[in-house]
């Protein structure tokens, strides 16, 4: 079953990838009237959704629009892999919301379907949409943005976790920066691994010991964080670092993000 | 010439002509009628009763105690009662009482002198009956204060009267008690019992018990406490007998804590009371009923009062509390909790102390808890040496966690320490 989901997102890809070339995402948004605009692209290995808000894909889960979780795990079960599915709603020519989803359709009449387009350019297109706007529209842009295959978002992540004009946007976007430097500290992927190894006391401790620190007035806690992210040997005391420091939204912590993802491909 | 003793004559017997004259021009001329047309903040003044000082700005005093060792700065002036008028058109729209000579200079107030203090009392009363809410219920202070009458009836009548508003007939029902103009107990009390009435009403009317001179609504009070079929209403009327140094009231207090047939709700109100007694045999009496209460919250507030009381025997039953293994936990925390909360009668030593004397997690992670909850520098030197070295990585987490809510320089780099090794 999901194999044969990713087969048709693939052959997706293929197809969308192969009908546009000649007119940018942000042209054909531009060229749609005002309304809901749909577009599809790949997601990245290990995402699933309901087709309404809920996402997930390795330890995260997330509830947007229309999304639910019963809290008794049912919610694995309605999950299924598919592709990224970005809703624009668009008032006198602009953009005032981004809901994204994985699977799922929105066949409503007055969806202006964009058919299927490639995921680094979505990514792209999506993140220039977050920079400026308000955050009903960069919470659901930085959203659609991580979850797109093929990208590597960093940089334009981190120009979003910097300058954003929306405070809620930059910090959504340091969160994903954290937790994608986090992945690659620890070898994983940003959704495709679960962490299911159980942590030593030690480590609990420890772990705590990180979280505390991140309470501490951020003169302080910052550098701190830094230094365990940076020279810890144990990488999941480096990851919790990472992910305190994700919350933060520090500029230095953006700058190791930056440093820890430089090069990275996906 | 006329001779000197004539002239003096003749000024006595025009000053008492003046006065026989001008009392009855001014009475002529009724408040009423000096206000009528009137616009703007007027002013008149008049004799207070006895008893009534203030300090001429807006503090009063009323039967106000001589004492000794009174060293404040203020200066209670014996009268008049001043009474500034807000005038619309020959309508009051205001009314503020004042009590004493001294006050600053008030720009546009025109002050429109002296008036008789019978005519102030059928004014300002008449005024409570008829008028709205905030001049009504600010009327009937001047009435009560003025000089040479006698309005504890006619006050109890309007706090009789249902078509009033309530704050109106609130003040009137207090007034009744403090012009202390005899005893007025009888009919406070049958508002007390009049269930058909407002209860915000029967509440101030068991308050006015309270307050009448030489204890002369103790009995009602304890009357109310001991018997009203209303709960809440024998639950306020525990509360002002615990306000009362009358030693009727504590003996009614303890009798209502050890009665079974007491509604918890008033025993609960006699359990507050008598823990905020400074008196040692009250909290020895709390002491001793601890055991013998059942409910919780009784419990509770046993606790909460011996430990705000302190002293030697309070530290040395609440710690008898904490540290018995054979009650139950929950018990032992909340003792910790009241006690802990007076950090004189436990230092953050003790408690640290404490924690290491102390078996089984829950009441070490309520003395965490409890050390996190303190500002001193030993507390976090306690939190400390939980998080680095308790054989429980469970405490030592918990220590961690407030130890990251801790505003304390040593904080950061202990735990980097800690993160490093």
């Amino acid at each position: 079953m999901r194999y044969r989901h990713m087969l048709a997102a693939a052959a997706a890809v293929a197809l969308g990838a192969g009908h546009a070339p000649a007119q940018s995402i942000a042209q054909l948004v531009s060229g749609a009237g005002d309304g809901l605009i749909q577009l599809r692209f790949a997601s990245r290995p290990g995402v699933c959704g309901d087709g309404r808000g809920m996402i997930a894909g390795g330890d995260h889960m997330m509830l947007g629009d229309g999304g639910w979780s019963d809290g008794s795990g049912g919610w694995r079960r309605r999950c299924q892999p598919g592709p990224v599915r970005v809703v624009l709603q668009k008032t006198n020519g602009a953009i005032e919301r981004v809901s994204s989803f994985i699977g799922g359709n929105d066949s409503s009449a007055d969806v202006h379907d964009l058919g299927t387009v490639s995921a680094p350019e979505a990514a792209t297109y999506l993140l220039g949409l977050a920079r400026d706007a308000a955050h009903t529209v960069g919470n659901g842009a930085v959203v659609g943005a991580i979850l797109a295959d093929s990208a590597a978002p960093w940089p334009a992540l981190a120009e979003v976790a910097r300058d954003a004009h929306s405070h809620e946007t930059r910090q959504d976007a340091a969160f994903w920066l954290g937790q994608a430097a986090a992945a690659r500290i620890k070898g994983t992927t940003l959704f495709g691994d679960r962490g299911d190894e159980t942590p030593s006391d030690d480590e609990e401790v420890r772990g705590e010991a990180i979280f505390a620190l991140s309470q501490q007035p951020r003169d302080e806690s910052v550098p701190a964080l830094i230094s365990v992210a940076r020279t810890n040997r144990d990488p999941m005391l480096r990851g919790k670092a990472l992910f305190w420091l994700g919350q933060s939204g520090d500029p230095r912590a953006i700058d190791l993000f930056s440093q820890i993802l430089a090069g990275a491909q996906r | 010439m006329i001779p000197f003793d004539r002239v003096t004559r003749a000024a006595w017997v025009g000053a008492a002509a003046l006065v026989l004259l001008g009392v009855p021009t001014a009475r002529a001329q009724s408040i009423a009628d000096r206000l009528r047309g009137a616009s703007g903040d007027v002013e008149i003044r008049f004799a207070s009763r006895p008893g009534v000082c203030g300090d001429g700005e807006g503090s009063m005093s009323f039967r106000r105690p001589e004492r000794s060792d009174d060293h404040s700065d203020w200066n209670c002036e014996p009268g008049p009662v001043r009474v500034r008028l807000t005038v619309h058109d020959g309508s009051v729209q205001a009314i503020h009482t004042l009590v004493g000579t001294r006050h600053r200079p008030i720009q546009g107030l025109t002050d429109l002198g002296a008036v008789g203090d019978r005519d102030a009392v059928q004014y300002f009363l008449s005024l409570a009956r008829t008028a709205d809410v905030p001049v009504a219920r600010e009327a009937v202070t001047p009435a009560a204060l003025a000089d040479s009458s006698t309005i504890a009836p006619e006050l109890l009548a309007l706090a009789n009267e249902r078509a009033r508003p309530i704050e109106v007939r609130k003040s009137a029902l207090f007034w009744a008690g403090e012009v202390d103009e005899g005893d007025v107990s009888a009919a406070v009390q049958r508002i007390v019992g009049d269930s058909t009435d407002d209860r915000r009403l029967r509440e101030q009317a068991v308050f006015v018990l309270s307050q009448l001179p030489d204890g002369a609504g103790i009995p009602a009070l304890i009357r109310v406490a001991r018997s009203s079929a209303e709960p809440w209403l024998a639950a306020k009327a525990t509360f002002w007998l615990g306000q009362s140094d009358d030693p009727r009231a504590s003996q009614t207090l303890r009798e209502l804590v050890t009665n079974g047939n007491v509604p918890d709700e008033v025993k609960g109100q006699a359990v507050f009371v008598l823990g905020q007694h400074d008196a040692p045999e009250d909290q020895a009496f709390l002491r001793r009923q601890f055991d013998s209460l059942g409910s919780t919250k009784l419990q509770d507030r046993v606790l909460m009062g011996v430990a705000q009381h302190g002293g030697a025997d309070a530290k040395a039953w609440l710690s008898g509390i904490v540290t018995d293994s054979a009650r139950p936990v929950d018990l032992r925390k909340r003792a910790l909790f009241w006690w802990a909360g007076q950090s004189d009668a436990l230092t953050t030593s003790e408690l640290s102390a404490l924690y290491d004397r102390l078996q089984g997690d829950a009441m070490r992670r309520q003395v965490i808890f409890v050390l996190s909850q303190r500002d001193d520098s030993l507390a976090t030197d306690a939190l400390m040496r939980i998080a680095r070295s308790d054989p429980d990585h469970d405490l030592r987490k918990q220590a961690m966690f407030w130890l990251g809510q801790k505003n304390d320089p040593r904080v950061a780099k202990f735990l980097t320490d800690i993160l490093e090794h």
